[in-house]
């Protein structure tokens, strides 16, 4: 008689491997065998965390097509599937797989779209953390200020793309091809920070490259007093104030 | 209407995301409503409309993921974040299924069926034990819908589930549709186990449609919770009913959801069957 363990094991053999062996042995075939008994519970699976992997990125979904989006969606399920059922959590590993999915070679741009994707679920997901207001930090004594670590809201992300992935986005879902057919696919470096705005919607934001490396500063753990200072450029304190009024920062670790 | 406090005996709906702004708008007539956990375990806009509408509805919520019958135990950070939510909804009923989803690590995202044995029964055990100390609170446990038995079992599913809820004392969720369903698809007599399940520890009943599907020449039903109930589980529901008395009763739906108006429609159904057949014997607490 198998174990607990050996029963729920071979589940996993059989539902995410499709190595029904085990799996079948332990099962009563009274006219329809285990296996196809078994398909039931893998169809449940791969289909509902595909559904939930289309909600996360529709856009890719809309470029490579249900058929294709599905295939990848077996294949990174089989490669990594979820480790708990809290599934807003899932799928943050998908952009770097398509970078290694073969048939989706050809499509260069499609990963840094899904990078796009996954930091706008995690914008609509994230905890809720009350962020440093403008009126927060006014508060503070200035040696208080001076000493300040800001760290990112949870629902904040600062992605690096290759391919203008945010547009990209936005005229798929918009079904907008013309706009789409007009985009300018020369590669270069691009900095998107993402963020839920304080009506719960994400929000994108393009930087260039001098903006997005004082942002990577002001979140470098430095001080606020090292990072602004007499020298700081007008544009930097405008960005700065930007992202404190926009609720990008909070105090303390994530 | 009021907000947090018991489930009321009577018909409720399950809430899902695409309801969210109607049920807040419309207030539909409905004495309480459930979701699944999982779904709100995040910040953001969910959880923002849950904590809205739990001031006008009594809420239970219910779990696909604790994977009570998990042979290495219940997920640690899963029944904090499960805790985390209990404090902030304060729900009138917490609920999760006789069955494992948990193995290797790895989620398997499905409710799979638990060999019926003495070692899957003290699993069960330990890990309802587990949940209702963390969350100090009694929990119910619901029968699930199987397409599949173990040769190994040799304990009846009833008679399993009302053994877990004699150990914990948890409590039972029974879900009609999932009896209808593991009853025709493995020649069991649906009525039997009815009577298999004790009076008293049955704290809510669930109502979900299923589907049909021709496999190796033979029809298998699939618990799929996108089609409405069938006429056989409502004539069940009405038989279960005297037996355990006026209780919370849930329409789901989770796929092919219907729009408020007509889920409210079906649960007035429900109402209507659990006012004609519901002695006032047994309202839950």
């Amino acid at each position: 008689m198998p174990t607990l363990r050996e029963v729920e094991h071979s589940l996993v053999d059989a539902l995410l491997r499709r190595e029904d062996g085990a799996a079948v042995s332990y099962i009563v075939d009274d006219g329809i065998a285990g296996a196809e008994r078994l398909a039931i519970h893998r169809g449940t699976l791969v289909g509902g965390l595909t559904a939930v992997l289309n909600g996360v990125f529709p856009a890719v979904e809309r470029l490579v097509g249900a058929e294709f989006f599905a295939g990848a969606a077996a294949c990174y399920i089989e490669e990594s599937p979820p480790s708990c059922a809290w599934l807003d959590v899932y799928g943050d590993s998908f952009a770097d797989f398509l970078t290694r999915f073969e048939p989706a070679r050809g499509l260069a741009y499609l990963p840094d779209v899904a990078r796009v994707e996954w930091a706008v679920a995690r914008a609509a997901n994230a905890p809720d953390r009350p962020a440093l207001s403008p009126a927060g930090l006014a508060a503070l004594s200035e040696a208080a200020q001076a000493a300040l670590v800001l760290h990112p809201h949870p629902s904040w992300t600062l992605v690096e793309t290759v391919w203008p992935a945010d547009d990209i986005r936005r005229f798929v879902l918009d079904g907008d091809d013309e706009a789409l057919a007009g985009l300018d696919m020369t590669p270069s470096r691009r900095w998107l920070a993402v963020h839920r705005d304080a009506h719960g919607t994400a929000t994108l934001r393009r930087l260039d490259a001098d903006w997005a490396a004082f942002v990577r500063r002001l979140l470098s753990g430095e001080t606020l007093g090292g990072i602004i200072t007499a020298e700081t450029s007008p544009a930097h304190l405008k960005m700065f104030a930007q992202h404190l009024a926009a609720g990008c920062f909070v105090l303390g670790e994530n | 209407m009021k907000g947090t406090g018991p489930i009321p005996a009577a018909a409720g709906i399950g809430l899902r995301f695409c309801h969210h702004r109607a049920v807040l708008a419309e207030k539909p007539a409905v004495g309480w409503m459930e979701v699944h956990s999982e779904n709100y375990m995040s910040g953001g806009e969910p959880i923002a409309f849950l904590q809205a509408i739990r001031r006008d509805y009594p809420i239970s919520l219910h779990g696909v993921g604790l994977s009570l019958g998990s042979v290495d135990g219940i997920d640690a950070a899963h029944l904090d974040r499960l805790a985390d939510l209990t404090l902030r909804i304060e729900p009138g009923l917490v609920s999760d299924h006789l069955s494992f989803s948990v193995a290797r690590g790895v989620y398997l995202a499905d409710l799979l069926p638990l060999p019926m044995t003495e070692e899957a029964l003290q699993t069960v055990c330990r890990n309802v034990d587990c949940v209702q100390d963390r969350l100090k609170r009694p929990i119910l446990v619901e029968n699930p819908s199987s397409y599949l038995r173990y040769r190994h079992s040799v304990i009846p599913e009833a008679e399993f589930l009302a053994a877990v809820a004699a150990r914990t004392g948890c409590g039972i969720l029974l879900d009609i549709n999932n009896v209808y369903v593991s009853a025709c698809n493995h020649g069991w007599d649906a009525s039997a186990y009815l009577s298999a399940i004790p009076t008293g520890v049955v704290g809510e009943i669930h109502l979900a449609g299923h589907s049909l599907r021709e496999v190796d020449g033979r029809t298998i039903r699939v618990d799929d919770h996108g089609s409405p109930v069938a006429e056989a589980v409502w004539t069940l529901f009405a038989e279960a009913l005297p037996r355990f008395g006026r209780l919370p009763v849930l329409l789901e739906r989770d796929n092919h959801i219907p729009s408020l108006a007509d889920l409210v429609t079906e649960a007035g159904r429900a109402q209507s069957v659990l006012d004609l057949n519901g002695v006032a014997h047994a309202d839950a607490a």
